[in-house]
C-alpha cells in the first residue's frame, strides 16, 4: 500500500505543493526532448533513405562539435568556423557516399549497418587525430547564442528559463519543420522514400542514389550540428533531473 | 549515326544494337560475345532456359551492369559505359522479374515516381506548393491518371502496393515504367506467376502500349505461346551464348533452340 501511494499518489501531491517546480521540470523536459528529437531526426533521415540504422549518428554530433570548437581554437572566428563546419559535414556526406555506400549498393541492409560501425570508429580516431583529445568547451556565446537566464515569478517561487534553451528550442523546431516540408512536399522527398523501398527500382526510374545519399547524409550532418552547438545542455540534463532542488 | 536528341528515328530503323557484349562475374560468364539489335517500334523477345543470361542482358542494356567487352549503341550514340540514371534519362524504362515496387507507397505514388526525371521545378516552389511547381504537379498527375485509366487500375490508386495481389503489382510496375514515356521498354518476365486471365490482360496491355504509344519493347518470357503471339523477332540465349535470332516461326524450327529447350547434352 505504501509503495502504491509512493508511486501513484505522492508525485501528484508534490506537484500540487510546488507548482513552480512542476513547470520548471516540464520546461526542462521540453528542451531536452527537442534537442534529442534532432538527434533522432538524423537517425530517421538515414533510415528512410537506406533502411539502415546509422550507428554513427551519435559520433557525427561529436564530430560536428569537435570540428566547430577545434577550428575556433585555431583562431578562426566563430561564424567562419561554423561555415567551415557546414562545408566539412558536406564533405563528410560526399565521402561517405563515395567510399562507403557506393561499393555497397544492392547489398543486404545488415552490411550497410555494419559499415556504419566502421564509420563510427573512423570518425572517433580521425577527430582526435586532427583536433586532439583534450576536453573542449563549446563556443556558444561566440556563436551569438544568448547566455544567462530569465526568471519568472510563479506561484510563490520562480521558474528559470535559460536563454540558450529558448534559442535551442526555436532553432530545433525550425529545422524539424523545414526538413518535414522538404521531404514531404518535394520530388526529392518522394525519391527518398523510393530509395528506401527498393534500390534497383529507384535506379530504373532515373533516381540517382548517389545524389539522394549525399542529400540525406548532409541533412543528417546539419541536424547533428544543432545539438552540438547547444550541446552543453544535452550533457547537463541527466545530472540535473537527478538532483533534488 | 545521329547524335542523341537529334531527329526521331523512323519506324523500322535500328533503335538499339548490342555488339559482341561479354559480361562475367569473377570466373562465371553470364553473357559471351552476344550481338543483336532492336528496331524502332518492334516487340523483341529474349528467350532461353534458366541461367541463359537473359536478365543479365537486360541489366547491361539499362546500365545496371557494365559489360567487360563489347559496345552498345542506343539512338545512334555508342557508349562504353552508362549508368542507370543516364539510361533512364535516355528513354529506357524497365520492369523486374520479381516485381520491384516501392512497397510502402500507394499505386499512385509509385507511378508518380516514374515522372521523377520529368519534374524539374525548384524544390523551394514545391515546398510552397506555388505557381509553376503546382502547375507542373497537376500536369504530371494528369499524365499519370491517363496511365491509370489505360491499365484499368483506378480503384487501387490509393492502396499501398505491398497489399496488392501479385498480378496487380505487375500492372502497377508496368504503369511506373510507362510514366517515364520511354522509347525502349524492357520487361523482365511480365507474365511470370500469373494465371491465364492475367496473362491475357498483360498481353493486351503490351500490344496496346506498342500500338498506341509506338513504344519499342524488349521482353523476356518463358511462356512460348505468349512469345509467339506477341513478338516480332526473337533472340535465343543459352548459357550466355546467342544460339538463334529471327522471327518466332524461324526460331521455333531451329535445331539448336530445340536442343537447348529439351536439354540435349553439349
Amino acid at each position: 500500500m505504501d509503495l502504491l501511494y509512493k508511486a501513484f499518489i505522492d508525485p501528484f501531491v508534490q506537484m500540487g505543493a510546488a507548482p513552480d517546480l512542476l513547470v520548471q521540470t516540464l520546461w526542462d523536459g521540453l528542451v531536452a526532448g527537442v534537442l534529442y528529437s534532432l538527434i533522432a531526426l538524423g537517425f530517421v533521415l538515414i533510415f528512410k533513405a537506406s533502411g539502415v540504422f546509422n550507428f554513427a549518428q551519435g559520433i557525427m554530433v561529436v564530430f560536428a562539435a569537435l570540428t566547430l570548437v577545434g577550428l575556433h581554437e585555431h583562431g578562426i572566428p566563430a561564424y567562419v568556423a561554423l561555415a567551415i563546419t557546414i562545408v566539412v559535414m558536406f564533405g563528410l556526406a560526399v565521402s561517405v557516399e563515395r567510399l562507403m555506400l557506393r561499393p555497397l549498393v544492392n547489398q543486404p541492409d545488415i552490411i550497410l549497418f555494419m559499415a556504419t560501425f566502421g564509420l563510427t570508429y573512423f570518425l572517433i580516431g580521425f577527430g582526435e587525430l586532427i583536433f586532439g583529445g583534450d576536453p573542449k568547451v563549446m563556443i556558444a556565446s561566440e556563436l551569438g547564442l544568448p547566455s544567462g537566464a530569465i526568471d519568472i515569478k510563479f506561484a510563490g517561487g520562480f521558474v528559470s528559463l535559460q536563454k540558450i534553451d529558448i534559442a535551442a528550442t526555436i532553432i530545433a523546431s525550425l529545422m524539424v519543420a523545414a526538413l518535414a516540408l522538404f521531404f514531404q512536399k518535394t520530388r526529392i522527398g518522394r525519391a527518398l522514400r523510393a530509395v528506401a523501398d527498393s534500390h534497383k527500382a529507384a535506379l530504373s526510374v532515373g533516381i540517382s542514389l548517389e545524389q539522394i545519399w549525399v542529400i540525406v547524409w548532409f541533412a543528417a550532418g546539419l541536424v547533428a550540428l544543432a545539438p552540438a552547438s547547444c550541446g552543453e545542455r544535452v550533457r547537463k540534463c541527466p545530472s540535473r533531473s537527478r538532483s533534488s532542488r | 549515326m545521329r547524335a542523341p536528341g537529334g531527329p526521331d528515328i523512323a519506324v523500322g530503323d535500328m533503335l538499339l544494337s548490342v555488339e559482341n557484349v561479354s559480361l562475367a562475374f569473377g570466373g562465371v560468364k553470364a553473357v559471351s560475345d552476344v550481338s543483336f539489335d532492336i528496331r524502332k517500334g518492334e516487340i523483341r523477345a529474349i528467350i532461353g532456359p534458366n541461367g541463359a543470361g537473359k536478365t543479365s542482358m537486360l541489366n547491361v542494356i539499362n546500365g545496371f551492369y557494365q559489360p567487360q567487352h563489347g559496345r552498345i549503341t542506343f539512338k545512334g550514340a555508342t557508349r562504353a559505359k552508362m549508368r542507370p540514371y543516364e539510361a533512364a534519362e535516355g528513354g529506357i524504362a524497365r520492369t523486374f522479374q520479381n516485381v520491384a515496387l516501392f512497397r510502402g507507397m500507394t499505386a499512385l505514388d509509385n507511378i508518380m515516381a516514374g515522372r521523377t526525371l520529368k519534374m524539374r521545378k525548384n524544390f523551394v516552389w514545391q515546398v510552397l506548393r506555388h505557381g509553376p511547381a503546382m502547375r507542373e504537379e497537376v500536369e504530371h498527375r494528369r499524365a499519370v491518371e491517363a496511365i491509370i485509366d489505360f491499365l484499368k487500375i483506378q480503384e487501387i490508386r490509393r492502396t499501398p502496393v505491398g497489399r496488392l495481389p501479385y498480378g496487380l503489382q505487375k500492372r502497377v510496375e508496368l504503369g511506373r515504367a510507362l510514366a517515364m514515356e520511354p522509347e525502349l521498354l524492357l520487361l523482365d518476365e511480365p507474365m511470370a506467376g500469373m494465371n491465364l486471365e492475367e496473362k491475357e490482360d498483360m498481353s493486351r496491355f503490351i500490344l496496346d502500349v506498342n500500338d498506341h504509344f509506338g513504344t519499342t519493347i524488349a521482353l523476356i518470357e518463358h511462356d512460348m505461346g505468349v512469345v509467339m503471339d506477341l513478338s516480332d523477332r526473337v533472340v535465343v540465349l543459352d548459357h550466355g551464348i546467342k544460339i538463334a535470332d529471327g522471327t518466332p516461326a524461324e526460331v521455333m524450327k531451329d535445331q539448336a533452340v530445340i536442343d537447348a529447350y529439351l536439354g540435349v547434352a553439349h
